[in-house]
């Protein structure tokens, strides 16, 4: 073999090299900022909106529940947030902008905590207070673009036909069943215990 | 008390009530429903307040000479909320989700506009009411799905 040949051929192999790493680094990247915990049989994909009194009257106890099933690895979970509200979309980049700190479910469940109690403060609207907020309770987090996780989300919420929140998902051995409202998600949920 | 006074107080309470509904259309119980819709930009709640507002107004000053032209004033308007309505229910049935604000304020449009009702002006409803289905049919964009724009 030629020595022109053994060159472009190790070039060719170290060009294949990098394209796989740099492939491999932006999934990783990609799924540190998408909220889904777990890899369990059963997918649960709850959809819930900051502003939406039943979706913060359930979260507590919701939140017990989930944590156990991911800690079970029973499921996989995919947390929506859904924008009823006007202000949700602006909850929710900030919700992406912290977990792309810190993507384990405790603290992002910590996250959602802060922001729904910030939901019910009418003056906070603005990024500047998000980000005070955020800054006095020591959430860290970065500026980044979330609309690949936003589109994700418009997917999710079309396949799902997520037309009020809260609403829950639960994709068992292919059969999809969808839930409305606290007192019927906590039902299926726990039926998942 | 007179046909007349029930009337007038029908044509008071009705509207008060229809602006309440809409001032707490955002509360929500069980879930909250992402079912929204504009006419010619402007969301229904606002055009809705300012409906009913229009009728209170209306019924506020005595008749005296303009009092034909105020009834049917009021009548044109009423047929033309009820074409609307009609417009925005059958929305809410093609979608299968119902917002309950929204019916009761149909209901209050469907009362005032019977007791308003006089055979007189039936040819002035049928005009409204036309209108008002045509109106909506064009400048009426509903959503039903929360998607992130």
């Amino acid at each position: 073999m030629g020595l022109k040949k053994a060159l472009a051929l190790c070039m060719f192999f170290m060009v294949l090299a990098s394209l796989a790493a740099a492939g491999r680094g932006w999934t990783e990247e990609r799924k540190q900022s998408f909220p889904s915990y777990g890899s369990g049989p059963v997918e649960v994909r709850l959809y819930t909106d900051y502003f939406c009194p039943p979706c913060r009257a359930m979260e507590p106890d919701v939140e017990k529940i989930l944590q156990d099933l991911v800690k079970k690895n029973a499921i996989r979970l995919l947390l929506v947030d859904t924008p009823i509200h006007r202000y949700s979309p602006l909850y929710s980049r900030y919700f992406l902008y912290a977990i792309r700190q810190n993507n384990a479910l405790e603290h992002i469940l910590r996250i959602r905590n802060i922001l729904i109690e910030a939901s019910r403060n009418k003056e906070m609207t603005t990024q500047e207070r998000i980000e005070a907020l955020f800054r006095e309770r020591g959430i860290a987090y970065s500026v980044w673009d979330p609309k690949p996780v936003f589109d994700r989300y418009n997917a999710l919420i079309t396949e799902d036909m997520i037309k009020a929140t809260p609403s829950c998902v639960v994709i068992r051995n292919g059969q999809k069943k969808t839930f409305i409202g606290g007192a019927e998600i906590l039902n299926a949920l726990k039926d998942l215990t | 008390m007179s046909k007349g006074h029930i009337l007038k107080i029908v044509n008071i309470v009705f509207p008060a009530i229809g602006i309440g509904l809409m001032v707490f259309y955002d509360a929500c119980t069980t879930g909250c429903s992402s079912l929204q819709g504009t006419f010619m930009g402007l969301k229904l709640k606002v055009i809705g307040i300012i409906f009913m507002v229009f009728l209170l107004v209306l019924s506020l000053p005595p008749g005296g000479r303009n009092a034909d032209f105020v009834r049917r004033l009021r009548i044109i308007f009423l047929a033309g909320a009820l074409g609307g309505e009609a417009v925005l229910v059958r929305f809410q049935a093609v979608q299968d989700v119902y917002c309950y604000f929204c019916l009761a304020f149909g209901l209050c449009i469907l009362i005032l506009s019977v007791a308003n009702f006089t055979k007189v002006d039936r040819y002035w409803a049928l005009g409204g009411l036309l209108s008002g289905i045509a109106a909506f049919a064009i400048f009426f964009e509903g959503s039903v799905l929360p998607l992130y724009r």
